[in-house]
């Protein structure tokens, strides 16, 4: 952890048990975690375990957490990730394992008559692509870390995550393809922010 | 930069410059500036694709999340440990049930743990039957087992803030 850490005051005083500083670390951190393993996984009550678990490493380490070149905030990222990336191998082996299951024509007609927006359909597309194609996406778009910061999570080179990242694009624009997002500013305007959730 | 450069970039990191490596935002903003046609036709279809994106938000967390979380945080006492693993991982269960015709026996796990303990606190109380039958003399030990000789009665914590 640099000098420069924004979370380090904080974290020093959730090493001390003061019950402020717990709140205030919940508060600033659980959203961003929820979010990043919320898109990771593609199940809220998944991401929402995950969440948990980062916290009680949070609460376990903060006393001692030792100074080093990662931020404290890579560092949660990198612990989310492991844990996403150990449910999603456990999905891939209960899938393998269970029978495809019977069709269940209500719920279909329950799901064809249920609000098909938008959101769901990213969140489909998302899904959809392959892992590390989708932590490149979630880490660099949706998470606004750096470039820097989203190769050394992912141990690729930068050449290496702007492939992937140009990869997972193209394959949402493929997927999306007949959306039309609502735009606010002309074609060709100069207007360079992109629009992100917060 | 070269427009080509530029198209790569809006590639792989889409239409917010300031998301761009550091490096190379100054000569994205002059292509910009310069109102390059490839430049300026790349930034639009990559901007139109991140107000795709956008459209995926996560709700916020629920406040009975947040308690959980805040709740772990809290200093516990050995025993209060295994009781929130119990209560956690039977919680667990029963929520991975709900959505798992698969998991259906996982919540069994839960109920044959209770059973368990249940059998181990019967087996402890037959000793101690057993134990005060056979002795000869009227059982001053009994008098002796106050709350104060038992594993709860030696830990002085102050767990009403639990």
């Amino acid at each position: 952890m640099t000098a420069e850490d924004p979370d380090a005051d904080l974290l020093a005083r959730v090493g001390n048990q003061e019950p402020d500083a717990v709140r205030e670390m919940v508060a600033r951190k659980l959203p961003r975690l929820l979010s990043l393993a919320t898109r990771m996984l593609g199940d809220r009550h998944e991401a929402e375990d995950v969440a948990q678990e980062v916290f009680i490493r949070i609460w376990k380490h903060a006393a001692r957490w030792q100074s080093g070149s990662a931020r404290f905030d890579t560092w949660l990222h990198r612990v989310a990730l492991n844990q996403c990336y150990d449910r999603l191998r456990r999905q891939r082996e209960a899938a393998l394992d269970e029978l495809p299951e019977q069709t269940d024509p209500a719920a279909a007609l329950d799901d064809t008559l249920a609000d098909a927006g938008r959101a769901r359909r990213v969140a489909a597309a998302l899904a959809a692509l392959p892992s590390r194609q989708r932590e490149a996406l979630v880490l660099q778009y949706y998470q606004e870390l750096s470039n820097a910061q989203t190769a050394e999570l992912m141990g690729v080179t930068i050449e290496a995550l702007e492939s992937l990242l140009a990869r997972a694009r193209r394959s949402m624009r493929q997927q999306l393809a007949g959306e039309r997002p609502e735009l606010d500013a002309g074609p060709g305007g100069n207007n360079v922010d992109g629009g992100k959730p917060r | 930069m070269t427009p080509q450069r530029f198209v790569a970039l809006t590639d792989a990191y889409g239409a917010a410059i300031e998301h761009w490596p550091q490096a190379e935002r100054a000569a994205a903003l002059a292509l910009i500036e310069q109102r390059e046609p490839l430049a300026l036709a790349a930034l639009a279809d990559a901007r139109q694709l991140d107000r795709l994106l956008a459209a995926h938000v996560v709700a916020a967390p629920a406040p009975a999340l947040v308690s959980r979380i805040v709740a772990e945080a809290r200093p516990v006492a050995p025993w209060q440990r295994w009781r929130r693993w119990f209560i956690g991982s039977t919680q667990r269960d029963l929520r991975h049930d709900r959505r798992s015709p698969a998991g259906n026996g996982a919540s069994l796990r839960g109920v044959a743990l209770l059973g368990v303990g249940v059998g181990v606190a019967g087996i402890a109380a037959g000793i101690l039957m057993v134990s005060l039958l056979t002795q000869t003399v009227a059982a001053p030990g009994l008098t002796e087992l106050t709350y104060s000789s038992t594993a709860f009665g030696s830990l002085t914590q102050d767990w009403s803030n639990e």
